[in-house]
């Protein structure tokens, strides 16, 4: 089944005369106070390719994006003191095979807090609406909030929001 | 860049997170002014993507919570031309009662990267830019040669 991959062909959710016409939802942009913990845990523990592009900055790609096809990025900047401290409702969100993989992920933080400059791991419960996921929260050390779940079924996961909007129900095009 | 497996198998990088107030008003602007995708799967959340399988969740928080997204944490578009930065930069600054948008920065031009970021009617930064090339490849590429 294909799931998100269906996502980029899928006409529902837009407008046909914005005002911007973007290619693409490419990047996210995250601050942190020591660049080399950061590479760390993103390159050794959540599989990310980092590449430096300039001083002080790199550009992450995971390793589940295909090099040369549509991937996006996060690029981190160093900074002497985070300006923004982070909510966990401004989370990244990274999916892995299953309830033991969450489990997995949590021991394997929680006791490498020091090693990758943790500030916090919660511990993994049921979340979401419905309590439908199971994942944990932790918070990194430039006050980013990542949220490490079990991977959904991909096409239960579009059928969240494959009708439109709840209140409208828009027949999907 | 690391050549050796992670310690985690199996993962995937499948969302982001920001906030909403007004998920509707939200969704206006969402789609008619950045001009990407938005559904409201339930009262309180909002799936936004464009161009790629990845999604930002866009959650309902309190009328008075302050924005606390900040700046330098901001989701990224990129469009086709240089141009489009200047004519996207031309209608935030024309348009900006209109969208609620709060703060509009100057056009800056960073190594090959043309960009201007805003600051819309929830707080959270977005930044639209253009840079040459198929997304971020010479710079893996590079790191890979240098591994």
């Amino acid at each position: 089944m294909p799931g998100l991959d269906e996502l980029p062909e899928k006409g529902w959710g837009g407008s046909e005369t914005s005002v911007i016409r973007p290619v693409l939802l490419s990047r996210g942009t995250i601050e942190t106070v020591d660049l080399a913990k950061t590479r760390l845990m993103c390159e050794e523990v959540l599989g990310f390719e980092c590449a430096p592009n300039g001083p002080g900055r790199m550009i992450m790609r995971h390793r589940s994006d295909a090099p040369g096809s549509t991937y996006w990025v996060i690029e981190a900047v160093e900074v002497p003191a985070i300006r923004t401290a982070q909510h966990m409702t401004n989370h990244w969100g990274i999916w892995v095979r299953g309830r033991e993989a969450v489990d997995k992920a949590y021991a394997l933080l929680e006791n490498n807090k020091e090693k990758y400059g943790l500030a916090r791991v919660q511990n993994p419960r049921q979340t979401h609406e419905g309590g439908r996921d199971y994942s944990f929260y932790f918070v990194d050390i430039g006050q980013v909030w990542w949220e490490i779940a079990e991977h959904p079924d991909e096409d239960a996961f579009m059928a969240l929001f494959d009708h439109g909007d709840w209140d409208l129900q828009e027949t999907r095009t | 860049m690391s050549a050796s497996k992670p310690l985690l198998d199996g993962t995937c990088f499948s969302h982001g997170t920001m906030d909403t107030r007004n998920p509707e008003k939200t969704q206006r602007f969402l789609q008619r002014f950045l001009g990407i995708r938005s559904v409201r799967k339930s009262p309180g959340t909002q799936y936004v993507w464009q161009g790629g399988r990845w999604i930002v969740a866009c959650l309902k928080v309190g009328e008075h919570v302050a924005a606390r997204q900040g700046e330098g944490f901001r989701f990224a578009l990129l469009v086709a031309t240089p141009g489009e930065v200047d004519a996207a930069h031309r209608a935030a600054v024309e348009q900006r009662e209109k969208w609620e948008i709060r703060e509009v920065r100057p056009v800056a031009v960073r190594d090959s990267t043309r960009f201007f970021s805003l600051q819309d009617l929830d707080g959270n930064w977005w930044e639209i830019y253009h840079r040459p090339g198929h997304l971020y490849d010479d710079l893996f590429e590079r790191e890979a040669a240098h591994a």
